[in-house]
């Protein structure tokens, strides 16, 4: 007790629980923005588990749709687009406006010599694709990947809960 | 001048916590809030190089499975060969088995050439893609909850064109 009668409480345990908690959250929050895009809702399967060993560098693609709720509360969905570099590039366009982009990634893998002996890019590409996305959009855009000269794909899907 | 010694013991110095404290709920609060709880993602690792044809990459032949699609994407039917499936869950768990009978049994040596080539209508889900690759690589065993993978490369057929369209 000090001399103007105040109560000293003791802070430690406090303190303790508090950092506790923000290591717990520093550790499991996920800054990744790839991994948190709203517009793609992921198709989910039984076999799906995290790879054990995380690929030194990947091409993400994102495909999903823009999904509106009206006043009404009725949702409806415009799309499916692929989200890259901050544009909304349409199916129809994958040809058009996606190709030159990833020719331009293709080429910066060949300034970084990650190229293996056919000439192709070592780097996987991972495809993020809606659920609900026609599968002939996501064929036409490993298509695209493999005439820039990508040929490794994974196909992500989230675990089952 | 005179220093006065305390009576009381050793002097203590008064740290003053507040500003720590309130930093401290300050990044407790925004780790809360920006905090998103999601599954975890796996993927399917497929490879497959510009114009590689039927059984080009692997000595033995793919299995082929046919995915049709009703026009609004939902599944019609599956078809493993010849043999058609129908559709729903019970026609996965009947790929499932067929392409077990076909490998063998899990883990055998002929399960890493194998290959299965999935040939999928333009209009069909994605997701009934992924329930389709799922049953054709493998299955979640029973007891362990761990994933049994029998087939480990998947490819697909020449996207097909799209119904009228």
């Amino acid at each position: 007790m000090s001399s103007n009668n105040s109560v000293d409480l003791d802070m430690t345990p406090m303190i303790d629980i508090v950092f506790q908690l923000i290591t717990f959250f520093m550790v499991v929050i996920n800054f990744d923005a790839a991994d948190s895009d709203e517009r793609v809702r992921m198709a989910v399967s039984d076999l799906a588990r995290p790879p054990k060993v995380k690929p030194a560098g990947e091409l993400v693609l994102q495909m999903g749709f823009e999904r509106f709720t009206n006043a009404a509360g009725k949702t409806s969905k415009d799309g499916p687009f692929l989200f890259y570099s901050g544009e909304r590039i349409p199916a129809s366009a994958f040809e058009s406006v996606f190709r030159p982009m990833l020719d331009r990634e293709f080429q910066v893998e060949k300034l970084k010599g990650n190229l293996d002996g056919d000439g192709k890019a070592k780097t996987p590409v991972v495809i993020r694709a809606d659920a609900e996305c026609q599968t002939g959009d996501v064929q036409k855009l490993i298509q695209v990947c493999q005439k820039a000269g990508y040929e490794k794909f994974s196909l992500k899907a989230m675990q089952t809960e | 001048m005179k220093l006065k010694k305390s009576s009381s013991g050793p002097a203590k110095i008064p740290i003053d916590m507040t500003p720590m404290i309130d930093c401290v709920f300050q990044l407790i609060i925004f780790f809360m809030l920006t905090l998103k709880i999601r599954a975890n993602e796996g993927d399917f690792n497929i490879n497959m190089p510009l114009g590689q044809g039927v059984g080009q990459s692997s000595e033995l032949p793919p299995i082929k499975v046919r995915l049709e699609a009703r026009p609004d994407g939902t599944l019609r039917n599956i078809a493993i060969g010849q043999r058609s499936l129908g559709d729903g869950p019970r026609a996965y768990a009947l790929l499932n088995q067929e392409v077990l009978n076909l490998v063998g049994r899990p883990g055998a040596a002929f399960s890493k050439e194998i290959e299965v080539e999935l040939d999928a209508d333009y209009e069909l889900h994605y997701q009934d893609v992924v329930t389709a690759m799922t049953a054709c690589t493998g299955k979640v065993d029973e007891k362990t909850g761990n994933p049994v993978r029998f087939v480990e490369k998947i490819k697909f057929s020449p996207p097909r064109p799209k119904k009228g369209g």
